[in-house]
Formats: C-alpha cells, structure tokens, sequence
C-alpha cells in the first residue's frame, strides 16, 4: 500500500506579534491508501485545524500537504474548488444535507457537481445507496429521515465520486449511542469493503476504537499514536481509554 | 445598560435594516414633497392667469390614503424582524428579562431606525419637492429657481403620519412577542420550509371563481335569449354559445368535484383549478366576442371586471402550480435538472415557493397595478388635458341649453350683454365675437327630452361660416336648397357615413333641402354648439333658419389678451348671479366657459393626476421590490448554510455568484414577466377600446412611447433594488 497523505512539518498560527497562538506546531504523519485512521485530541488540540489545512478550506502557515504527488499547499485558489470536488469526501458532524433537496438528490449533486454524465448519475446513486442501506429512503427529504440515515446519506455524498480521501469531522457528534454504532460500522464497511480511505476526527474513544489507528494531538504536536493490529475491538478501545486518561498529564507519563 | 442594548442591536442589525431604511427613507421623501404641494406655505409663482388652490385641495386625502398602505410593509419587515430576532428574545428572556421588555426594546429598537428614515426622508423630501416644483411650474410655462423649503406644516404632518404609524405598528409588535412561548422562540431558526399549513388562500379564490362563473353563466343565458339568430354570423354565434358553456362547464367541475366523492374518479382540487383557470380565460374570450361585436348591443362593464378577476385568479393559481410545474420538469428533464447546479436551484426556489406562493401572488398582482398605473399616466395626463383643450376653443363662450324649459317662447331668450360690458369696463379688447342662435329642424322637436331621442339642431350659414373664419377656416359654400352637416371632432367616420346615407334629404319648417355635395364637415370648432347627446348639427341656409324655432343662445368671444384668472373668476361669479336668476323664471340652464379657467383647470388637472398616479405607482412598485428583496434576505442564515455546503463540496466562488444570480433572476424575473405580459395586454386592448380618443387626444405613437418611457423607469428602479439586494445576499452568505 503507497503512501496516499503525507504531512511534512505543517505549522498553523493565528493572529500575529504577541498573541499569535499556535495551533498546529511541526506536524508530519503519513496515511496510507486504504488506511483507516482517527485523530483525537482535546479542544483547542488542533485537529479540527489539521482537518481543515487537508481539505483545503485552510491554508498553513509553514510545512506541506501531499495527497499522491500533489503538494496541496501549492494549489492556486482557482484550482482549489475543482481538487476538492475531485479528490475529497467530506463527512460532517452535523450532516450538512442540503433541506431543500431529497435524500437521493442530495447524493446526485455531488455527481451533477462534479460533471458526471447524466446517464451514470441514477445508477451510482443507487448502487451507494444500497451498499448503505438508504435506498428505501432516497425519495423522502432529510427532515423526513432520523439523523442516522442522514448521516448515512452523508456518507454517501462522500463516496459517490470515489474520492481519494474522506475526511470525517466527528460524524457521530450528533447522533444517539444506537445511530452512531450503525454509522461507525457504515464506515468500517466502506473502508474494508470499498477501499476507502479515511481519515477520522473525534473526541470520542468509542469512535476511535473503530479505525486502525489513532494519532493522539495535544498543543499542535503528536502526543502518541497507537495500532490497532490485531487487537479486537475492546481491547484497542481501552488502550486508546488508557492515552486519554494521560491526555491531561505530559507525555513523560505515558512512556 | 437597555439603550447600550438597543444601540448594539441597532449596529448589528443594520445589514437586515438597509433595504427597509432605503424603502422608508423614500417613502418619507415622496410623502413629503407631495404634502409640501398642500402646505399654507407652498406659493409657487404661476403667474396671473393661474391658481394653484385646486391643485392643493385635490392631493391631500389621496397622498394620506396612498401612503397608508405603506402601513403594511412597515408590519411586513417587523415582522421579519421578529421572526430573526426571536433567539435573542429568547435568551433575554431566559436570563430573566421580563417578555415585557424585551418587547419594548425592540418596539424602541424599530422606532430608532423609523425615527432616522424620517429624518433623512424629510431631507430626501425637500429636494423632492423642489423637483415637483419644477415639473409644476414647467407645465405652466414658468421660469424655476432652487430653494431649499422646509414648511412646519407639512413636517408635523409627516411626524405625526410616520410617527402613528410606528407607534401603531409598535403596539401591535409589542402584545405578538409577548405571546410567543419561550420554546417557540428558542426553536425558531430549525424550522424548515417545508414545514407550512395548508393555507384558505387558494379554495377562496376557487370559491369566488365559482360564483363569476354562476354569474357569467346567467348573463351568457340572458344575452342568448335576448340576441341570438341563424342570421348572425358564424363566429358570433359560437361565442354565444361558448359564453353560456364554458361558464357552465365550470360550474358542473364544481359540482362534479363537491358531490363527486362517492364516485370511483374523483376530480382532486388541482384538477379542479386548472379547469376553473382554463375556462375563466376561455369564457371571457367568448363574452367579448360577444358584447364588441357591433351586432349587438351588450354593454361590455360586466365583462371588464370579469375579466380583471380572472386575470388575478390565473396569476395566484400560476404560483400555486408553478412549484408542481418545477417539480414536473425536474422528474422529466434529468438531463436539464442533473446539468450542473440546476439540481440546487431547483431545490432553493421549490422550498422557497412553498411558502410563499401567497405572497408573491399578491406581489405580482400589485405589480401588475403600479406598472398599468406607469402606463396610464400619460394616456389619463394627455385625456385630461387633450379633452379640455379641445373644450377651450374660444376665450369667452357662453351658451343655454333648452333642455329645462316648458315654454316654446322661453326659448333661447337669454340676454349675455352683460358680458360685453364687463369686459369693457376692465379694458379687455375684443378681438372677434359671435352671438348666434341654434334652431329646431322642425318645431316638435322641442319636446323630444329621451335621452337618445334629442334632436340635432341647425345653424345659419352665415353664423357657421363666421364660427370657421374665427377658426381661421375657409367658408362653407351652400346652394339655396341644400344643407350640410357639421360633427364633432371626436365622432366615428363609421357613424358620420352611416348617418348620411340615411339623411339625405332634411324636411325644415318651410323647405324641403338637399344634401350638399360637401356633405360633412369636422373641423374642431368647439364642443357647445352641438344638442345634448348629439354629436352633429345641421348648417342650413340663412333664409331657411329665419322660419325655425330657436333653441339655443350662444355668444363666443375671442379677446386680444387672455383674460387674468382674478378676471375670470369675477366674470364667472357675476353670471351666476345675473343669469342664474333670469334662468329661474325660463327654465333655460346658461353656462359660462372660460378659456383661462378651462386651461387652468386642465393644467391643474392634469398635473395632479399625473402626480397621483406616479406616487401611488412608485410606492406600490417600492412595496412589491422590497418584498421581494426582503424575502431574498430574510433567509439568509438558511442560505448562508446552505451555500457553506456547496463551497465544502468544492463548488468555487464564482459559480455560488452564478448560482445567486440566477436565483434572484427567477425570483424577481417572474412576477415582473408576468405583470408586463398583463400590461401589454392591457395597454392594447386599452388602445383597442378608446382608439378614437386616445387618437384625438394624445395619439397612438405618444401613449406608446410614453408606456415604453415609464416602463424603462420601472426597469431602472428594479435595477437598484436587484443590485442592492445582490450584495447583501453576498454578504450575508460570506
């Protein structure tokens, strides 16, 4: 498996002179293609900020981002629009579906947006909305639905193109203990089965204990990264409980 | 630490406030530059042959009357305004403000930003009037110098107008926050469009379709039986019976759809109005087939408002289904719907309609009232001025009409040397004067009094012919036996030569005549010689005329100066007291013309229609562009969601300006093309209908040129608000 995201001592600050404030400090991580991987981390650790210098919705201060060989700090503002749309799927906490729209026109716009032929776009919906289990519901509107099949749906929104990385941003933020458990697994499908590549923010160890590793931020930096290997499910789940705990400590504690 | 409060909202909410404030601000200027036209103070200088006084008495009440309606869109934007603010009621409220005054911080709130659109509209207003001052004094040839007036009158009026109207308003606001529940306000903003009642507005419409389809029906079934024969022509004759089926096809769906529950095809209320819109166009095609035709003799008042209901009732039922029209295209053009970001489109306008059908109904309609009120202007300001130009022929003209007296012998007995003598003694020359006698072709025809029985009178040649050298005309040449006709400018040459086909030969008193070989004439000589009702008059030879009854005494007078309006008023004053005394004891009704009155009362006239119909137009026209704009705005938050997810899903900034732009092209571009496409129709069959006036009066390529210019005002006014409101929806979506 090739290196698919490599980050290259990313920096991020905001404001200027004495108050400038750090918030990603000398970052370099690889993901590889086919990865699963969350990032965790306190608020104010930073990793809402490194979500969106990969996305490309923020710009870093110092360092690089390569998605393959495309160095996406170097993408001039004009092209930035069209490599989102052709390389990236997003997954939002708060589902982002458009209201105005139905559940199957919320999948197709991506394809419409990104210029998919109008004979392809009903059955690439179709064919993602039965590998996730919404295709009963692609005619109703998202306020018609319960928040798990929105997020769903979201997921699909994400896959449909085919992106090279999805970028998800708590995804299960919104949504009760049973909804979450059906989307993590919704994911991991999409993961394992689709080959998708996905990269994770979330503050939520259950959530985490999904992926194949976890990159813990504290302050901007790297605070430890764990595997999950050939762990199951529980036992990475309190491995990744037992970093948390030390999360509030220094990292002299954890080693 | 409340008016910190107030001041920070004011601040903040300015952005949502700007189109409101340019609208009011407006407003308040036009108010008060169409009050300053009644102010004591307000004296412009016309000269001595004006008054302004009927001018100033006529525009009051309107204005105040127009204005009111502004009432409405003041309530519309509070309410906007609350429905925004709610949250922050809310959490004032939770903190543990009382309901009580967070709604009175918003009544002070919302009167602050009143209180400062007044102030700059009173501002506005003074620049305004000196432009009315101009337009005024240009209409009656006086030179225009700048001032700057602020008169108290007007400037307390226009407080205490806009200052009610906001306290009012205010009131209102203040008891609906305090019944909204806390929950309701705090859930305010996740309410979805979709999320609407099912509203009376449409099985209203549906219900009054049906009663003018009752009444269309009974009046088709009325005329049928009344004028319907084999011998008419075919056309006509399918309108006749379209004018009774259509109506009753309407009321039978009616039927069909209130009884037809327990049949297994039901008629659904959609199939119902389509069918009631359909045939309401279609019956009234038919029944003006019907009352124009020149076969029959049907009035056609019915049928005009008829049709400006149908005409209504097919613009609210075009929005009703314009939502299902989208939704029809969406399903059977993918390749239409799925072509770049007409899928979002489709999605922002259907959601946006859902709820707003109602309104932009009525937006459209009241659209379609200020561009006809554009379009009217010029053809009411030229009828108005036109007709009395025509009527102002001579300076002086006096005459009786005979239609009162009993007597034979009181006829034509009215002594107007009076006259003379008064403008001699003010040392007015005259230039030329005529007093003449109109006759009775035959003597019983003094006592023919039906309306549409009146006589045509006669006139001597010689007094005829004296009549067109005082109009610079050629004399008419008649033989010793044969006579000639004299019409109105405005009569028909239809009805001219239909007439004389018929009347070839005239039997007078003592002689039997003949019709010249010159068998009309229609100069413009004025319109008092002709009989009541009548539009011709006949001109027979001296000696013949020396045998007929006399009806009428007529006495025109061209002086060498015009008479000053003090002159006129005093000679108008002294004949009523003259003459209307003698006429008591004839029974003869005298009456004076005076050109300088006349002239007056037409510039007058004209000037305040034109102004009238410009304000009521102009304020309607900021009412439906701010609704407009306002409806754009009102969802931003919901936008600014909305257009944050096409630019994550990678949409660039540019195509989100497209996407803007298209979907206020759509929001504005509609009603508007719906209200033009209205009017052309109407400017036409308005043209059709009074071809002859409006051709006599003002001419057909002017009231053209004047719709085209008035329109092209509209589009530059549209242009402002379409910019504005472009902006600031980039703004709030940024």
């Amino acid at each position: 498996m090739y290196e698919l995201l490599k980050i290259e001592h990313v920096e991020k600050y905001y404001g200027n002179g004495p108050s400038v404030t750090k918030a990603i400090d000398d970052l370099s991580f690889t993901v590889k293609q086919g990865e699963f991987i969350g990032i965790m981390g306190a608020s104010g650790s930073g990793k809402t900020t490194l979500l969106n210098c990969i996305s490309t919705i923020d710009t870093v201060s110092a360092g690089h981002i390569y998605l393959m060989d495309t160095d996406l700090t170097e993408i001039p503002e004009s092209e930035l629009a069209r490599f989102r749309r052709r390389n990236l799927g997003f997954i939002f906490q708060h589902f982002n579906l458009l209201d105005t729209l139905t559940i199957g026109e919320n999948i197709a716009l991506a394809l419409t947006i990104n210029k998919t032929s109008v004979d392809e776009i009903g059955g690439r919906v179709q064919k993602i909305a039965v590998q996730l289990g919404i295709h009963d519901i692609l005619h109703k509107f998202p306020y018609q639905t319960s928040g798990g099949q929105q997020q769903r749906c979201a997921c699909a929104r994400a896959m449909v193109n085919d992106p090279k990385l999805i970028l998800a941003d708590e995804p299960t933020g919104a949504l009760d203990s049973r909804s979450s458990q059906m989307l993590l697994d919704t994911i991991q499908s999409m993961n394992e089965q689709l080959n998708a590549t996905i990269l994770m923010v979330t503050h939520d160890a259950f959530s985490a204990s999904y992926t194949k590793r976890v990159l813990f931020l504290k302050d901007g930096r790297i605070f430890n990264e764990i595997y999950r290997g050939t762990k199951s499910r529980k036992q990475f789940f309190n491995e990744i409980l037992d970093v948390m705990a030390l999360l509030g400590g220094d990292l002299i504690d954890v080693r | 630490m409340y008016a910190k409060m107030i001041l920070r909202n004011i601040k903040r909410s300015k952005k949502d406030y700007l189109i409101y404030m340019v609208t009011l601000i407006f407003c308040v200027g036009l108010f008060y530059a169409f009050m300053a036209l009644s102010s004591r103070h307000y004296n412009p200088s016309l000269g001595e042959e004006f008054t302004f006084t009927s001018v100033r008495g006529d525009m009051t009440l309107p204005i105040l009357a127009i204005t009111a309606i502004l009432l409405f869109l003041i309530k519309y934007v509070n309410d906007y305004m609350i429905n925004r603010k709610q949250k922050e009621f809310a959490i004032q409220t939770i903190l543990g403000m009382e309901q009580k005054t967070t709604a009175r911080l918003f009544f002070v709130e919302t009167l602050a930003m009143g209180g400062i659109a007044v102030s700059f509209g009173i501002m506005m207003g003074c620049f305004l009037s000196q432009l009315i001052t101009a337009m005024l004094l240009s209409a009656y040839d006086q030179p225009f110098q700048f001032t700057f007036p602020l008169y108290t009158d007007t400037l307390l009026l226009t407080l205490l107008f806009f200052g009610s109207a906001f306290v009012l308003i205010g009131c209102l606001n203040i008891s609906s926050i305090r019944r909204i529940k806390i929950i309701d306000m705090l859930q305010a903003d996740k309410k979805v469009e979709t999320d609407y009642k099912r509203s009376a507005w449409m099985p209203v419409w549906v219900i009054l379709a049906t009663a003018t389809a009752v009444l269309m029906l009974f009046r088709g079934i009325y005329i049928f039986r009344e004028f319907y024969s084999a011998h008419l022509p075919e056309s006509l004759q399918i309108s006749l019976y379209g004018s009774i089926l259509s109506p009753a096809v309407m009321v039978l769906s009616v039927l069909y759809f209130g009884l037809g529950r327990g049949l297994p095809k039901r008629l659904g209320f959609n199939g119902l109005l389509g069918t009631l819109m359909t045939l309401g166009i279609l019956s009234i095609v038919f029944s003006f087939q019907v009352s124009r035709s020149p076969h029959l003799t049907v009035s056609s008042n019915v049928e005009i408002a008829t049709a400006f209901f149908f005409v209504a009732f097919n613009v609210c039922g075009f929005f009703y289904f314009l939502n299902r029209w989208i939704a029809y295209l969406k399903e059977k053009y993918p390749r239409f719907t799925y072509n770049g970001e007409n899928l979002f489109l489709f999605g922002q306008i259907m959601a946006k309609l859902k709820t707003t059908s109602k309104t932009m109904s009525i937006t459209c309609l009241v659209l379609t009232l200020s561009l006809f009120l554009f379009a009217l202007e010029p053809v009411m300001t030229g009828w108005i001025s036109g007709h009395l130009e025509k009527k102002s022929k001579y300076d002086v003209q006096v005459f009786s009409q005979y239609n009162n007296i009993r007597y034979e012998g009181n006829a034509a007995q009215a002594d107007y040397g009076f006259v003379v003598e008064f403008l001699k003694h003010r040392n007015i020359q005259i230039d030329r004067a005529l007093e003449f006698t109109s006759y009775f072709v035959n003597r019983e025809d003094f006592k023919r009094r039906n309306k549409y029985q009146f006589p045509m009178l006669a006139l001597s040649l010689s007094d005829y012919n004296y009549l067109r050298s005082m109009n610079n005309l050629e004399p008419a040449q008649l033989g010793a036996e044969e006579f000639t006709t004299q019409w109105n400018a405005l009569a028909d040459p239809k009805g001219i030569h239909g007439f004389l086909s018929g009347h070839r030969q005239l039997r007078a008193e003592t002689a039997d005549l003949i019709l010249s070989s010159v068998p009309f004439y229609q100069d413009d000589l004025g319109p008092y010689m002709y009989n009541s009702y009548t539009e011709a008059i006949y001109v027979l030879p001296d000696n013949v005329c020396a045998d007929l009854m006399p009806a009428n005494q007529l006495f025109f007078i061209d002086t060498a100066e015009p008479l000053t309006y003090k002159d006129a008023e005093q000679l108008s004053t002294l004949f009523e007291q003259i003459v209307r005394t003698a006429d008591d004891i004839t029974g003869n009704s005298s009456e004076i013309r005076l050109s300088t009155m006349q002239i007056n009362d037409s510039i007058a006239g004209g000037f305040t229609t034109k102004a009238m119909l410009n304000y009521t137009g102009v304020v309607l026209l900021i009412i439906c562009f701010t609704v407009l704009s306002l409806q754009q705005l009102s969802d931003s938050s919901d936008f600014k969601y909305r257009f944050s997810i096409l630019r994550n899903m990678g949409i660039s900034e540019r195509q989100l300006n497209l996407i803007i732009l298209k979907q206020m092209g759509i929001w504005f571009g509609t009603p508007i093309l719906m209200a033009l496409i209205i009017n052309i129709l109407l400017i036409f069959f308005m043209i059709d209908s009074f071809y002859a006036e409006l051709s006599a009066y003002i001419g057909i390529q002017s009231v053209l040129t004047s719709s085209v210019a008035a329109l092209a005002a509209v589009m530059v006014l549209l242009l402002c608000y379409f910019i504005s409101t472009w902006i600031l929806f980039k703004r709030n979506i940024a």
